[in-house]
């Protein structure tokens, strides 16, 4: 169809031009006055035969759909850059932890969110255990679910790398577990303190 | 600026996340100078107003691991501010490092939140606090 189209604007050119000449040509007779002999074509009358080729290229013409009718072409070009991000969140704010029927044991539950636009890994601090005064031994722990848990009070764990775009919602787990012989936590309030960081790489 | 801005909403269109987000454009910088220049961008969508801290770390146990925190001819401006949800704020870190080849840097904006009391009606029990942080690697060549 392009090419229909093309080809049709190409021959109105050329009619157009011919009759120009042709009109210019009788404009400057008519003013000098001279005497010109037309050819048998001319004689004929070739505006009459332009107007009808005109005529049929135009009904042609107005016939083809409209984006062809535009046939001047603009380069459209559109970039654009997006920063690489990461984020984790802790969804509920801080956790409770409720003690166990035996006493041996502090859980809660809460949730997590991991965004990520591209490369990026998450790390968990080193735990830090609040608990009563002269508390009988106990292992605090942390566990972002299936990305990376911690228990130790002195180093941090990394979760593995995560490729490309990342959006997932896990839950957070924490505890506080007895580790002495008579298998109870000490009574009082206890606390863990750690954070969670998202690394965007 | 703009491509920031349109990130950020992009971001916090796309669901409620109560986190904080630094976002940096770039990824390496020169040192040629002496001096670092770091602009970032950072928000937040937590409900409230919330103080954010933005601070520069070296690298820790491998290069892809934030460690310990920077401080010498470190300047950050504003390091700590407190913004509503969905604002940005431009932030700017210099620094003069002294490194003879291409070092990975951290920039951290980091949450703590509010110590709260938790009333547990009588009982004993504890309680979680996590800190998040979210940090943006970027590469520094002398």
């Amino acid at each position: 169809m392009h090419r229909i189209f093309s080809a049709t604007c190409g021959a109105i050119v050329s009619v157009w031009r011919q009759c120009s000449v042709f009109w210019c040509r009788s404009a400057l007779a008519a003013v000098t006055g001279a005497q010109r002999q037309f050819s048998p074509v001319e004689q004929k009358g070739p505006c009459s035969f332009c107007m009808n080729f005109l005529k049929t290229a135009l009904a042609i013409s107005l016939m083809a759909p409209t984006p062809l009718l535009a046939s001047t072409s603009a380069e459209i070009k559109a970039t654009g850059t997006i920063a690489t991000f990461c984020n984790i969140s802790n969804q509920g704010g801080p956790i409770a932890m409720q003690p166990s029927a035996d006493g041996d044991r502090l859980s809660g539950t809460g949730s997590y969110r991991y965004v990520a636009n591209g490369n990026s890994k998450i790390v968990l601090s080193a735990l830090q255990l609040s608990a009563p005064k002269g508390a009988a031994a106990a292992t605090p722990s942390i566990q972002l679910a299936s990305l990376v848990s911690n228990n130790s009070g002195s180093a941090s764990a990394s979760s593995e790398e995560s490729g490309g775009v990342i959006r997932s919602d896990g839950a957070i787990d924490t505890s506080i577990v007895e580790n002495n012989g008579d298998d109870l936590l000490t009574a009082g309030d206890y606390e863990i303190e750690a954070t969670a960081t998202c690394t965007s790489l | 600026m703009i491509r920031a801005i349109l990130l950020l909403i992009a971001v916090l269109w796309s669901g409620h996340a109560n986190a904080q987000t630094a976002f940096l454009d770039k990824r390496e910088f020169s040192a040629k100078s002496g001096r670092v220049r770091v602009k970032l961008g950072v928000s937040h969508d937590y409900k409230k107003s919330v103080r954010l801290t933005v601070r520069l770390k070296a690298a820790g146990v491998d290069d892809q691991t934030p460690g310990s925190i920077l401080t010498e001819s470190v300047r950050i401006v504003p390091e700590k501010f407190k913004i509503p949800r969905n604002k940005f704020r431009n932030v700017l870190l210099t620094f003069e490092p002294a490194i003879s080849t291409r070092t990975p840097y951290f920039v951290c904006v980091i949450y703590q939140p509010v110590v709260e009391r938790i009333d547990r009606n009588g009982r004993a029990g504890g309680s979680m606090l996590l800190a998040t942080e979210s940090c943006s690697r970027f590469w520094v060549v002398p």
